[in-house]
């Protein structure tokens, strides 16, 4: 158990390994490890944890941090959608020219299976937005919490699994594109009583917004999270009208997932199709091309689901009621 | 091709809604219209998405919509009016989408560097959507290169405070009134 493993790299291109890891004590082995060994190398070190695992590293550096970002996962990565954009491509772009260290967690056992499935499309669209860059991303699960099958998906979206002290590579690693695809092919059916509106030219958005506010708030969302929904409702369908070719159908409902939370859920689709797979994913550079509209999504929306192909667009954006 | 689509499109509503070609070609046409899109595009729609047509938002495209603003006395969504006060600038009062996108970029276009700071009067405006908000952070950034010119942008609506954060890549951007752009930053302490 002391093989230090999860060395980052430097000057050697993208790794991303999983760290397998069965106990808090090899948890903060293998991650201070990782950690001290960038510190000790000069190179800019960002952990990204929910809180309980935030308390067990700073605990396990001995307050030797300086220098570490720490970001609590479990707000800032509520939606996973916003985990590339707002922390780790952040990071990495404050940092160009250096290689960097990251630690990230984005999937724990409390996570709803939406949020899982987007978790799973976010892992695998890291290995796409970091190809060629000088990064390593060790990305812990925790193999007592976890299904199986959760593990299973990590050996997909992993090159390399280290587990009990050992780096192996992984025999399922998939394409990234195809994998994160997949992940989130089987988006939830609207219910039939779905409020439903289509939207086909400009001129719709503005009665498309009042509706999306009305049902929001009809539904339990506050004054400002119902703007919010409404906002992003007129982007998604904005897009559709801009690139989908076709008309928008809107689709308001309230969800209640399977651990009892509640959500209203705004669907857009459009039969256009989003060839970029990393779209709305990276930070907005003021000479970048489009996609804020989707950056912005992902950040006001508590999670966002997005399947592309060649049938159209589906978003569903989901905020939570509390 | 568009024929053929029409045809199944036909098919498809008269199956689903159990009436004869004429009175399904009817539907079509009828959908195409409130909706102001040509029949072959509600055609392939239908065949693409082989559901049946949602219910449309009552009806008005955005002529439709400024006819009947007219009609009944309203205003139009978006109005770009002089500021109260003699200073460079103006006010955006209603909304501001889509449909509105162009408007506002001929009234940005028209703003120019002077030797003070151009104020944007923005307490009336009920919505800005992330490319107009895009629009305005340029417009700033314009006239800060052409002339030192600074927009000030008062009382902004939440989302374009959002929008500014992560255009200006700025974490820590807070609510401010006015929203001074472009924005600088306090010096960051590490």
């Amino acid at each position: 158990m002391t093989t230090s493993t999860s060395t980052p790299r430097t000057g050697d291109g993208f790794a991303h390994p999983a760290l397998l890891y069965d106990s808090d004590a090899e948890f903060v082995d293998q991650t201070t490890r990782f950690l001290d060994a960038a510190l000790a190398a000069g190179t800019p070190a960002l952990a990204a944890l929910p809180p309980r695992n935030l308390d067990l590293l700073r605990a396990g550096l001995h307050g030797v941090d300086g220098g570490v970002r720490w970001i609590d996962m479990a707000g800032a990565g509520r939606n996973p959608g916003r985990i590339l954009p707002g922390i780790l491509t952040a990071f990495a772009d404050e940092h160009e020219g250096r290689p960097v260290a990251m630690v990230g967690e984005p999937i724990w056992a409390e996570r709803s299976e939406g949020e899982y499935a987007a978790a799973v499309q976010h892992e695998a669209l890291i290995n796409l937005a970091f190809a060629g860059r000088d990064a390593t991303i060790l990305c812990p699960y925790d193999l007592r919490a976890l299904p199986r099958s959760w593990i299973a998906d990590a050996e997909r979206t992993h090159p390399v699994l280290i587990q009990a002290g050992a780096a192996r590579d992984s025999g399922d690693y998939g394409d990234p594109a195809a994998v994160a695809a997949e992940a989130v092919a089987d988006l939830p059916e609207p219910p039939a009583g779905a409020v439903t509106a289509v939207v086909l030219d400009p001129g719709d958005l503005a009665e498309i917004r009042t509706l999306a506010n009305t049902e929001a708030r009809r539904f339990g969302l506050s004054a400002a999270r119902a703007a919010d929904l409404a906002l992003v409702v007129d982007e998604l369908a904005a897009n559709a009208i801009r690139h989908g070719h076709g008309p928008g159908v809107v689709r308001i409902w309230r969800d209640d997932d399977e651990r009892g939370r509640a959500s209203v859920v705004a669907e857009v689709h459009d039969p256009g199709r989003i060839t970029d797979p990393l779209a709305g994913r990276r930070p907005f550079a003021p000479g970048g091309g489009s996609g804020l509209g989707l950056l912005v999504v992902h950040q006001l929306a508590d999670l966002v689901q997005l399947h592309s192909d060649a049938d159209g667009t589906t978003v569903q954006a989901h905020f939570a009621v509390d | 091709m568009t024929r053929q689509t029409i045809g199944t499109a036909v098919g498809l509503l008269m199956a689903r809604r159990r009436i004869g070609p004429d009175r399904a070609f009817h539907v079509l046409r009828r959908a195409s219209q409130d909706r102001n899109v040509k029949v072959r595009d509600v055609a392939r729609w239908l065949v693409e998405t082989g559901q049946d047509l949602p219910p449309a938002p009552r009806r008005r495209t955005s002529d439709a919509a400024a006819r009947r603003a007219e009609a009944a006395g309203g205003a139009p969504l978006l109005r770009i009016e002089p500021r109260a006060d003699d200073r460079p600038g103006f006010r955006l009062v209603g909304e501001l989408d889509l449909s509105s996108r162009e408007h506002l970029a001929e009234a940005v276009a028209g703003l120019h560097a002077c030797g003070g700071d151009v104020h944007l009067d923005l307490s009336e405006l009920r919505f800005i959507d992330v490319a107009a908000a895009r629009l305005l952070v340029r417009a700033a950034d314009r006239l800060h290169e052409s002339g030192g010119t600074r927009l000030l942008l008062h009382r902004p609506p939440p989302v374009l405070v959002q929008v500014a954060r992560l255009l200006l890549n700025e974490r820590e951007l807070s609510p401010s009134d006015p929203l001074v752009l472009p924005y600088c930053p306090e010096p960051a302490v590490s």
